[in-house]
């Protein structure tokens, strides 16, 4: 600028020397202009290097009276120069020019009253090396001057009116790589030049005007009005003071009001007033060169109208810029930036800013207003943009009417979801442009609360949800759980929330508040998430489980695991009032409190549930029903309380009601994991107390735990009935002790020992209970090895026992031994058999071994048609009492055959030996040997048949005469009382002391 | 004395006939023949027999061989006796009277008269 100011001082200097040159020679040659011409032309080339010509000179007092007036025709200066446009600096062709002649003779000062200039040509050009082709002006030319009786540096010069109509100036200084033109320009300049300065005004009107710096075009034929009242100091420090000025540029208006000097230190000093009133924004961005319009790439404007009033102050140079401070009101505007996906509409706006072009010092908007509307939305933003060149760091309180589908073009397109209804927002954040476009959640600054009457929606197709005054609350950045590495706070509050997924849960929640900080969930990395849900009442339904419940209260932490992210840490307490649930038709439960605190460690590539979750749980029941549509009995649970880790479970106070059964279940069970990965077995130690038990209940609850395990070497059709499985790899001893409980018609008392599994095998264990048959000791053995390949057997000492109640007790025993049923009275009974079975629990008789010791004293047997044929073949005394003093039994069975070993009856005078076989056909060959009696000889009686509806009675030979006595039996019946000893004491060996 | 001479002639008839019966020896059989595996011809049941004087039988009818119950036997003379050992504690022993007993042919009858006819299968 102040090199423009320069050459244009420099060309009116010049223009004035010559016309003061013109004045002089005409003062002093008075003459006709062919004299005055060719005088001028001499005279002006001591002035001037260059060619420079004058065609016609004429004087004129007349018509400039009371001065003296000089027309010039043809006014041409020329001095060619490399990369000048022209070689013609300057050219007019009119020029009329009005002198003060008697302060010129008598003050010796040329004051030029008015230069008119017509048809002008200006070129002023600097090359690289700063060489002007207007350097032509000989500054020692006075002193030269030997025929000239006025000593021109004596002279003083000023001027009043300078007048230039239709002139073209082109300047191009390629050094400061500048460039100007003004084409037709109409020029006029009315003030006072004198001593290096002016103080006037200067109009100048140019219908086409160019400017071009550091390659950067200004202005490109564009009209250029100016009318600057102003003052210029040129001498020491140069100055320009502008007193309202006007400039119109393409017909936008810039008042300026100020003043620039330039300092000592070749900085220039800036203030200067810019007012701007009500310009066409979209013109204007169109004016703004290329080389400052990056900031219009993503901007789009359709209309708007601006108005500016802006201070310039400050110092000027090559590092520094004035600070702008300004006031910038925006009306109407309607646009489109690219960054936000719609068009906005009706912006206006009402800011103030600084403007910091060249320092460090970051340019700043205050928002005092800013209302827009896109789509069906609205905004009303107030607040500050820092930095607006550079970060755009926006810190505003916005409060906006929004309608949600407005919102799915600024969301991430991996949060797939829509949403209908309206929301009011008012919020207040802090955030840079780019952090918005990038929605960086842990840069964006944001608080505040939405609010919507109803709002419905899906996330990603699948997840469907509708709520009712719906208040969100939202707080960014929030930091409150460093394993969570929360980074916003959500809080929700809704009437009423309905929820559902495709093929998946539904839920409807009442009342509900939710809380949650959660991490930044646009990452990459897993979310976490730290919070707390609550409903007045939720109903959910699952496939075909459904429920509701009251009061449900949850606070849960879901964070990636800190060594190993691919795993998910949850934490969760939950407790509830009423929960009734439904799981199709087969489950229905109901519990009046609930609360369950969970840890775990989610997994997903683990397979097995248990080491999927990892979890360590403690669930608290108060007072739950279950109904299960398999059994025909409730289950009751006054009270249950478990802990659970991933490798023990801790029962302890649980009470459970199941059908008729009543019992508290207590107790530990470890080893799961290693169970569960199978490399371990499963340890338990259970206390089952109770008053009733009802076995044949829990034997249909427990079966099948396990089952696919023990599966193995036979195929087994599907037609074929699922036995009791086994567990295997357990070894749990479950302590009983109950008062009363009932297997079939059997009723036990005092059910005192321990059941077991352990490999593979369910041990009943040294059970003593009592019933109204017996005392008995009872040890049972189930395995199962295969499906179809089962096995049972039992030790069983019944102490103390009235035959016809064992007969009861146990209804199978009179298959195996019918002649059981013939006695009366107490006795004492061993048993031990044992049995393959078939899945349908039947005999494989081929495995079916047994045996059995009775003993019983003072016994009776039972008159019956078969004793009485007996007592006739044996000649019995009918009249005898039918009293048994003792008796001994030992009987076995291998597969089919029960064969009883001989033993000794005696009644009375009588002693007879019995032994025979009994086949499971019913089939049976007894013999009896009629040992002692009042007749003097041994009778035998083979009493055999098919059944015992058809008994044959036949007299034989008697077989034991001598069993009894040792001294006389044979080595064979020596060898069968061994025997029988053999089977005798193996049983006793395993009854346990009372 | 009509009396007294029946009863005498009787009594005599009577020691005349025990005083005739001869005394017949039991035969014996090799015990070390029986060692093998044996199947009783017609039926899936099969037997064996360890020089240990342990044994095991089954029915595969029912069952496989490696379900296959104990037992401990003993031969002395013809007299065979087998103690079936019960798994819940208790034996049931059984006692048979073999009747013939080759490197192929094994078999036995109870006192029921309930005989078996084993062939060796291995």
């Amino acid at each position: 600028m102040k090199r423009t100011i320069k050459i244009i001082l420099i060309t009116l200097a010049s223009i004035i020397v010559l016309v003061i040159a013109a004045v002089g020679t005409s003062l002093w040659f008075v003459t006709t202009p062919g004299k005055i011409t060719p005088v001028l032309n001499k005279q002006v080339s001591k002035f001037i290097s260059c060619p420079t010509s004058f065609k016609n000179v004429k004087l004129s007092i007349v018509h400039t009276f009371p001065y003296l007036g000089l027309n010039i025709d043809s006014i041409c200066m020329i001095n060619p120069i490399n990369g000048a446009p022209s070689d013609t600096i300057l050219f007019a062709e009119k020029c009329r020019l009005s002198v003060n002649a008697k302060a010129f003779l008598d003050d010796k000062q040329i004051i030029v009253n008015e230069i008119n200039l017509k048809n002008a040509f200006v070129n002023i050009f600097n090359d690289e090396n700063g060489i002007s082709n207007i350097a032509v002006f000989n500054s020692n030319s006075s002193s030269d001057d030997t025929t000239s009786s006025f000593d021109l540096s004596q002279l003083t010069a000023s001027l009043k009116v300078l007048k230039i109509q239709e002139v073209t100036v082109l300047y191009n200084d390629l050094k400061s790589n500048l460039s100007l033109e003004a084409r037709h320009a109409n020029i006029d300049i009315d003030g006072k030049l004198k001593d290096a300065s002016f103080e006037g005004k200067l109009l100048f009107n140019i219908p086409d005007a160019s400017f071009q710096l550091d390659s950067v075009d200004y202005l490109i034929d564009e009209t250029l009005d100016l009318n600057l009242p102003l003052s210029i100091q040129l001498a020491d420090y140069k100055s320009l003071s502008l007193n309202k000025a006007i400039v119109t540029i393409a017909e936008k208006q810039i008042a300026l009001d100020g003043t620039m000097m330039q300092l000592a230190s070749n900085e220039t000093e800036v203030n200067v007033a810019v007012d701007i009133e009500n310009w066409d924004i979209p013109e204007v961005l169109a004016m703004i060169p290329e080389a400052f319009s990056s900031f219009k790439k993503n901007l789009s404007l359709e209309s708007g109208i601006a108005s500016v009033n802006a201070k310039i102050a400050g110092i000027y140079s090559e590092n520094s810029f004035p600070v702008i401070d300004a006031d910038v009101k925006i009306e109407s505007a309607n646009g489109k930036y690219s960054s936000i996906p719609y068009a906005m509409k009706d912006v206006n706006l009402e800011a103030s800013g600084k403007l910091y072009l060249k320092d460090t010092v970051p340019s700043n908007l205050f928002i005092s207003k800013l209302t827009a509307k896109a789509r069906n939305s609205s905004l009303d933003v107030s607040g500050t943009v820092y930095d607006f060149l550079e970060d755009f760091l926006i810190d505003a309180n916005v409060k906006a009417n929004i309608y949600l589908p407005d919102v799915y073009p600024v969301l991430p397109k991996s949060l797939n979801i829509e949403a209908e209804g309206r929301a009011t927002a008012d919020l207040k954040g802090k955030f840079t442009l780019k952090q918005l476009q990038d929605f960086d959640l842990n840069k964006i600054s944001l608080k505040g609360e939405i609010k919507s009457n109803t709002v419905t929606g899906n996330y990603n197709d699948s997840m469907f949800f509708t709520a009712e005054q719906l208040n969100v609350d939202l707080t960014l950045p929030y930091k409150a759980n460093p394993k969570v590495n929360d980074i916003m706070m959500i809080k929700l509050n809704s009437s009423k929330i309905d929820f559902s997924m495709t093929d998946g849960p539904i839920f409807a929640a009442k009342d509900a508040k939710i809380e949650a900080a959660v991490s930044d969930f646009t990452s990459d990395d897993p979310i976490a998430a730290a919070g707390n849900v609550k409903f007045s009442d939720l109903t959910l339904t699952i496939d075909t489980v459904s429920g509701t419940i009251k009061a449900p209260n949850v606070a849960f932490v879901v964070a990636p695991n800190i060594e190993n992210a691919s795993i998910v840490d949850l934490s969760c307490q939950y407790n509830s009032r009423k929960v009734t649930a439904n799981m199709g038709d087969s489950i229905n439960f109901d519990i009046n409190s609930l609360s369950l605190d969970l840890n775990s460690h989610y997994d997903e590539k683990q397979e097995n549930f248990m080491l999927k979750w990892d979890p360590y749980v403690k669930v608290n029941i108060i007072t739950a029903g279950f109904k299960i549509s398999q059994l025909e009995y409730s289950v009751i649970i006054p009270s249950f309380n478990v802990s659970m880790t991933p490798d023990t479970l801790l029962l302890s106070n649980s009470k459970i009601m199941m059908g008729r059964n009543d019992f508290n279940l207590a107790g530990t069970i470890t080893g799961m994991k290693n169970y569960i990965e199978k490399t371990g077995d499963l340890h338990g130690d259970l206390m089952l107390t109770g008053h009733f038990i009802d076995i044949d209940q829990i034997m249909d609850i427990v079966s099948g735990f396990g089952s696919t395990d023990t599966t193995k070497v036979v195929a087994v059709s599907d037609d074929e009935p699922d036995p009791f499985m086994v567990p295997l790899n357990m070894d749990v001893r479950l302590n009983t002790h109950i008062k009363k409980a009932v297997t079939g018609e059997t009723v036990l008392e005092n059910l005192g020992g321990h059941v077991s599994i352990k490999d593979g095998a369910l041990i009943l264990e040294e059970m003593g209970f009592t019933s109204d048959a017996a005392k008995m000791q009872l040890t049972a053995l189930y395995k199962s090895p295969r499906k179809d390949h089962l096995f049972v057997g039992l030790d069983f000492h019944l102490l103390d026992i009235d035959m016809a109640r064992l007969i009861k007790m146990i209804p199978d025993i009179d298959t195996i031994v019918p002649m059981l049923k013939s006695f009366s009275g107490k006795a004492e009974c061993h048993i031990a058999a044992e049995t393959n079975l078939k899945s349908d629990y039947s005999l494989k008789f081929s495995t079916l071994r047994g045996a059995a010791a009775i003993e019983g004293q003072n016994l009776v047997l039972l008159d019956s048609e078969t004793f009485t044929q007996i007592s006739k073949y044996l000649v019995f005394n009918k009249k005898a009492e039918n009293m048994v003093d003792s008796l001994s039994v030992e009987m076995t069975v291998f597969r089919d055959e029960v064969d009883l070993y001989p033993f000794l009856i005696v009644m009375g005078k009588y002693k007879a030996v019995v032994s025979g076989r009994h086949n499971l056909d019913q089939s049976f060959d007894y013999h009896i040997s009629l040992t002692d009696c009042p007749l003097p000889v041994r009778l035998g009686l083979n009493v055999s048949g098919p059944s015992f509806k058809d008994i044959s009675y036949k007299l034989a030979p008697c077989k034991y005469a001598y069993l009894y006595r040792p001294e006389k039996r044979s080595d064979v019946q020596t060898k069968t009382i061994e025997l029988k000893k053999m089977i005798s004491d193996a049983l006793k060996a395993n009854v346990k002391p009372q | 004395m009509k009396k007294k001479s029946i009863l005498l002639l009787l009594a005599v008839t009577v020691s005349l006939l025990f005083t005739a019966c001869p005394i017949v020896d039991n035969p014996s059989f090799d015990e070390s023949l029986m060692i093998g595996k044996w199947n009783n011809s017609g039926t899936q049941l099969y037997e064996k027999y360890f020089s240990d004087y342990t044994g095991s039988t089954w029915d595969e009818s029912e069952v496989l061989e490696e379900d296959a119950q104990p037992f401990t036997w003993s031969l002395e003379g013809d007299a065979l006796t087998q103690i079936h050992i019960m798994e819940m504690g208790g034996v049931v022993p059984k006692t048979y009277t073999v009747t013939e007993l080759t490197d192929s042919t094994f078999k036995y009858h109870d006192s029921y008269s309930k005989s078996y006819n084993y062939v060796k299968v291995q």
